[in-house]
């Protein structure tokens, strides 16, 4: 019995690391000219990454989301995302203590103003979105949010967070930007 | 006139289902593409699971690391290839339905080779577990007679030493 005890792993804790990086990969750089507020067509780049602590291989989905101050964020006590579009996401099957980085590209491209209120028009990765329903005023504190999915191995549904011993945890991150809107 | 209220009544109702479910629903987003996945992005994204799963099951079974590693490279391959094919277009260009078809048949392959490896490592399991069984009644009877002979050495040995004791006079030595 004892040395049964003594062969049997002890259980670890099982958790995924979501991050993101600036240009350098590290945790500075993350505007250009280190300036919040972006101009129309200057190119941004991050660094996403997760690592996966689970045990297991695993299928995770990151989803990138446009919201602005008034946004409500992801919810990490009742494990629900952020009420907004996906502008784009990554998808990719992970090894037990592996970790992922994928780079994230992004520029305005097109600022529309409605009665001082800034709309957006993004390329993301070469993929050109716009944001119709998410404004700013002044294109001042928009933000990106990144929330970590997982497929869920009962239902085969992708869920917001992942489950660890019956319980749902979640991972998510935001980087805050101004949008520079042209003066007439 | 029963009819014509009843029409109005269930005018009003889905007039009111149909706002709730508009208000209810995340802002719009315009993309250069359409987000409609046609039925061969959707099948291969069911074949994906498919195959997700049987790694899974051939990893809780025991394969090896490096085993488990090769067919995840794979999945991911498979993976990339469904995302490109959602970015090239709606499925309508033959080079489209080329890479979804690219997508199913390596999914369709690893499932196959997971279930391979997840039977593998079941019964490679049980081998394991019937020679511990049957190793640990051996290794107990080994342990109790090492232990008995020991214990039985050992006494012997005390008694021919106070066997051997000779009695002196003191001071003799």
């Amino acid at each position: 019995m004892l040395a049964y005890l003594a062969a049997t792993p002890q259980p670890k804790e099982q958790f995924f690391q979501l991050y993101a990086l600036g240009e350098n990969r590290m945790t500075e750089d993350y505007y250009p000219n280190n300036n919040s507020t972006i101009p129309l067509d200057a190119p941004v780049k991050w660094f996403l990454g997760v690592t996966n602590f689970m045990g297991s291989v695993e299928y995770v989905i990151v989803k990138a989301k446009l919201g602005s101050q008034t946004s409500q964020p992801p919810n990490e006590t009742n494990t629900t995302p952020a009420n907004l579009p996906t502008l784009i996401e990554f998808r990719r099957i992970l090894l037990d203590n592996e970790t992922w980085e994928t780079p994230f590209t992004w520029k305005i491209v097109n600022v529309e103003t409605k009665s001082e209120t800034a709309f957006l028009t993004l390329n993301i990765n070469n993929k050109t979105i716009t944001v119709q329903d998410i404004g700013a005023n002044n294109g001042c504190n928009f933000r990106i949010i990144f929330e970590l999915w997982t497929l869920d191995e009962e239902t085969k549904n992708q869920i917001f967070g992942w489950k660890t011993q019956g319980q749902r945890r979640a991972a998510w991150l935001q980087i805050w930007f101004n949008a520079t809107i042209a003066t007439t | 006139m029963n009819a014509t209220r009843s029409a109005v009544i269930l005018l009003i109702l889905s007039t009111l289902f149909l706002s709730l479910a508009l208000v209810s629903a995340p802002p719009i987003l315009a993309t250069s593409e359409q987000s409609d996945a046609p039925n061969e992005i959707q099948n291969a994204e069911q074949q994906f699971k498919e195959a997700f799963a049987a790694v899974c099951e051939a990893e809780d079974a025991g394969a090896e690391e490096n085993q488990i590693a090769a067919l995840v490279e794979r999945l991911n391959l498979a993976l990339n290839l469904i995302e490109q094919a959602k970015r090239d277009g709606q499925g309508n260009s033959s080079n489209t339905y080329e890479t979804v078809a690219q997508a199913a048949y390596i999914c369709n392959q690893l499932q196959d080779e997971a279930h391979q490896l997840r039977d593998a490592a079941r019964k490679s399991s049980h081998y394991n577990k019937i020679l511990v069984f049957s190793a640990v009644p051996v290794a107990a009877l080994i342990v109790t007679l090492c232990v008995h002979y020991g214990l039985k050495w050992w006494r012997r040995s005390e008694v021919d030493h106070v066997m051997k004791m000779e009695i002196k006079e003191k001071g003799e030595a």
